[in-house]
């Protein structure tokens, strides 16, 4: 089964803002919670996610302090701020009214209506 | 033997140190170990997990490039300057100088027959003059522009350009003549 990556990718923000809120984690969690999330069918590179991370960063809708890791390792946390819960919900919000009208823009040609 | 922390560093090869950079350089390697450590405990041999690190991280250099500023691109080399380089190289800068020499003699001619048609032979041989100079120009101009790029690359190469320079002066010179001489 093939997934739509790009259509993921446009949530990107969205997505890690959600898991944010369940906890703070770190990049390799946040990328094992979405594997798991999607039974194994999706996962962010890397890439797009550090570049995701800076990006909600520096507008302020994360933070980050580095965890003390008993194997020695430094690991940066991140933490959703309050800015950043207000900006999922309305992502959220955005998504929603989104959603139902992409569904009736492509499901048109199934319709009975019009 | 690659290791994850030599990737790590060769992401970072071209970056100025930074905080900011230091502190990314750790998280992704921090990051790429625990993938590590999971792809191993899953039972891959480590070449595989390596691999499979790897595969994970995508195309890091837009990101690496926001730590190095304004001015970064993501692979060595100056942005703009070079950009044309593969339309001048020495085979290309021969074709064309032939190609505008062709065309400048081809226009010269004709009107040495458009003037004789119209005057008599005293006066306009003298097109021929005019197009040996035409022509000496479009090659001093070829030079130029052909040792300013040698220049950028190589200082030491200035001498022979010159050389060539003055003898391939000389051969137009003696071309030249004789096409006006053919010419009567």
């Amino acid at each position: 089964m093939s997934v739509a990556s790009d259509l993921i990718r446009g949530h990107t923000d969205t997505i890690i803002l959600s898991l944010l809120i369940k906890g703070d984690s770190y990049g390799y969690k946040i990328n094992k919670d979405i594997m798991e999330l999607t039974d194994n069918r999706f996962e962010f590179k890397e890439a797009t996610l550090y570049t995701a991370f800076r990006r909600l960063e520096q507008s302020g809708l994360i933070a980050s302090y580095w965890g003390d890791e008993n194997t020695g390792a430094r690991r940066k946390y991140y933490v959703v701020t309050d800015k950043g819960r207000q900006q999922y919900e309305e992502n959220l919000a955005d998504w929603e009214k989104t959603k139902n009208i992409v569904d009736r823009l492509l499901y048109a040609a199934k319709s009975e209506r019009g | 033997m690659y290791t994850l922390e030599k990737y790590a560093d060769s992401l970072f090869e071209n970056v100025p140190d930074s905080k900011e950079a230091r502190e990314l350089h750790d998280e992704i390697l921090s990051d790429m170990k625990s993938r590590y450590a999971d792809c191993i405990e899953s039972g891959m041999t480590p070449e595989r997990a390596y691999a499979a690190v790897i595969g994970t991280m995508g195309d890091m250099s837009g990101l690496i490039g926001q730590l190095c500023g304004d001015n970064y691109t993501a692979y060595p080399g100056k942005a703009d300057e070079g950009k044309y380089d593969y339309l001048f190289t020495k085979e290309n800068y021969k074709t064309i100088k032939k190609t505008i020499n062709a065309v400048l003699w081809i226009f010269v001619t004709i009107v040495f027959l458009l003037l004789i048609g119209f005057t008599d032979f005293s006066l306009p041989w003298l097109v021929f003059l005019a197009g040996a100079a035409v022509s000496e120009m479009i090659n001093l101009a070829f030079a130029i522009a052909r040792n300013e790029k040698k220049g950028r690359y190589s200082a030491d190469k200035s001498k022979n350009p010159e050389k060539d320079q003055k003898a391939h002066f000389g051969s137009y010179v003696a071309w030249d003549y004789n096409s006006i001489l053919c010419a009567y």
